[in-house]
């Protein structure tokens, strides 16, 4: 990251760019991706009602949202969302209000298939999140197995491979 | 003689010098010999003219042996030959008179001659200059001049404008009909393209937004350095109370 791409960064926060993210602020992305993911949810219940309502209106009532597919469609779309973003722009939204990125190893974004496995990874085992609390570099139990990080990094776009990971 | 005293006056008589003398003399000499001259040819010329006339024409003699027949013929070929020498003598003064002419120039001052012998101002005064000016084509000599350098070095522009009333020049300007011939619209149009307003907005907007996530962002890392130093110290203690691993034994 060279000083000219700093110069957008405040003083204070320039020192952290590059290094390993901790608990809290990950966790604050993790529930922004939440909310996110529950927002793709309830628009989707509402698309499906609204398609429901425009073919018979007269019969129309709010489904019941069945706890089973919910759980299923939360699981699928909140980790199609993860790997997506991870794979295309190295960070969800959560982790563009926090100044995150999901890096591998070098630095560079991750590919397609370490994307989605540390979505599904994430989505299936999410309290691994919190080993970074105690790993020295912040790691989390999908980070240690699938050699990847989640770094400061302010700057809008992908500055690849110049983001310093502590592996 | 005229010009002469005109020029040089002659001396009073106290300065007469021999030539001068000499020269009065002479001329008062053959003044007196012409005049003898005349009266005694006035005096004879009555018995003169009939002897005259019979010698010349005889009257027994054929006109083509008469004396006078030879003097009119004489006096014809005086005349051709007189044309011929005038015709020679022309040939030669036009060889002649340029070399000698140059000659004369070279060896003469003629800007002292003319400063000593012709008055300027009068010669100056005579001439028709206004008639002269009105055959001088202008235009060409303007055509030949400088005139955006010539008004550059040596005209006090400065000083011209600072003479001029601006308030009453505006004044008289008519302001309507100089926005009515403006494109207001298409320049509007150019100078929100050029100062590119959209992304002024997005910034403005974007900033204030960036202000809320800076400081979310700011918060959580320093949560996160909190965590990190409890957990540190944490560490540190559990490390102080692990009892050294005592060496193994042989």
């Amino acid at each position: 990251m060279t000083d000219h791409d700093l110069s957008h960064i405040p003083r204070e926060a320039r020192a952290f760019q590059g290094r390993p993210a901790g608990i809290v602020s990950r966790l604050i992305a993790n529930t922004v991706d939440a909310a996110v993911v529950g927002g793709i949810l309830l628009a989707a219940y509402l698309g499906v009602n609204g398609l429901l309502f425009f073919l018979d209106p007269r019969s129309f009532q709010f489904r019941e949202p069945i706890p089973l597919l919910t759980l299923t469609s939360a699981f699928v779309v909140a980790g199609l969302y993860l790997g997506i973003c991870w794979a295309l722009v190295a960070r969800t939204y959560g982790c563009h209000v926090m100044g995150l990125r999901v890096v591998g190893r070098h630095g560079r974004r991750l590919r397609v298939v370490v994307a989605m496995a540390r979505a599904a990874f994430c989505v299936v085992f999410p309290i691994g999140l919190f080993w970074c609390v105690i790993n020295p570099r912040s790691r989390s139990v999908q980070d240690i197995v699938l050699r990847t990080s989640v770094v400061y990094d302010w700057m809008p776009h992908p500055t690849e491979p110049a983001a310093k990971v502590s592996e | 003689m005229s010009a002469s005293t005109e020029l040089e006056p002659i001396p009073g008589p106290d300065r007469l010098t021999p030539v001068d003398l000499t020269i009065g003399l002479a001329l008062s000499a053959v003044g007196l010999a012409a005049g003898v001259g005349r009266r005694m040819a006035g005096a004879v010329r009555p018995v003169t003219a009939p002897l005259t006339g019979f010698v010349l024409r005889p009257p027994v003699v054929a006109e083509r042996y008469q004396p006078g027949t030879w003097v009119v013929l004489a006096g014809h070929r005086g005349a051709a030959r007189r044309e011929r020498l005038v015709v020679e003598v022309t040939a030669l003064l036009d060889l002649l008179v340029p070399v000698v002419a140059d000659a004369l120039l070279r060896r003469m001052d003629l800007t002292d001659v003319v400063r000593r012998y012709v008055d300027l101002d009068d010669l100056v005064a005579s001439v028709d200059l206004d008639q002269a000016v009105e055959r001088v084509d202008l235009d060409a000599v303007i055509g030949r001049l400088d005139l955006d350098r010539i008004v550059r070095e040596r005209v006090d522009l400065d000083g011209i404008v600072s003479t001029v009333d601006i308030d009453a020049v505006a004044a008289r300007i008519d302001i309507d009909a100089v926005i009515g011939r403006i494109d207001l619209v298409g320049l509007a149009e150019d100078v929100i393209a050029e100062v590119d307003l959209p992304e002024i907005i997005r910034e403005s907007t974007g900033s204030m937004a960036s202000e809320t996530v800076r400081g979310v962002r700011m918060q959580g890392i320093s949560a996160d350095e909190a965590v990190g130093r409890a957990v540190d110290r944490f560490r540190l203690r559990r490390t102080r109370t692990v009892p050294p691993v005592p060496p193994e034994q042989p």
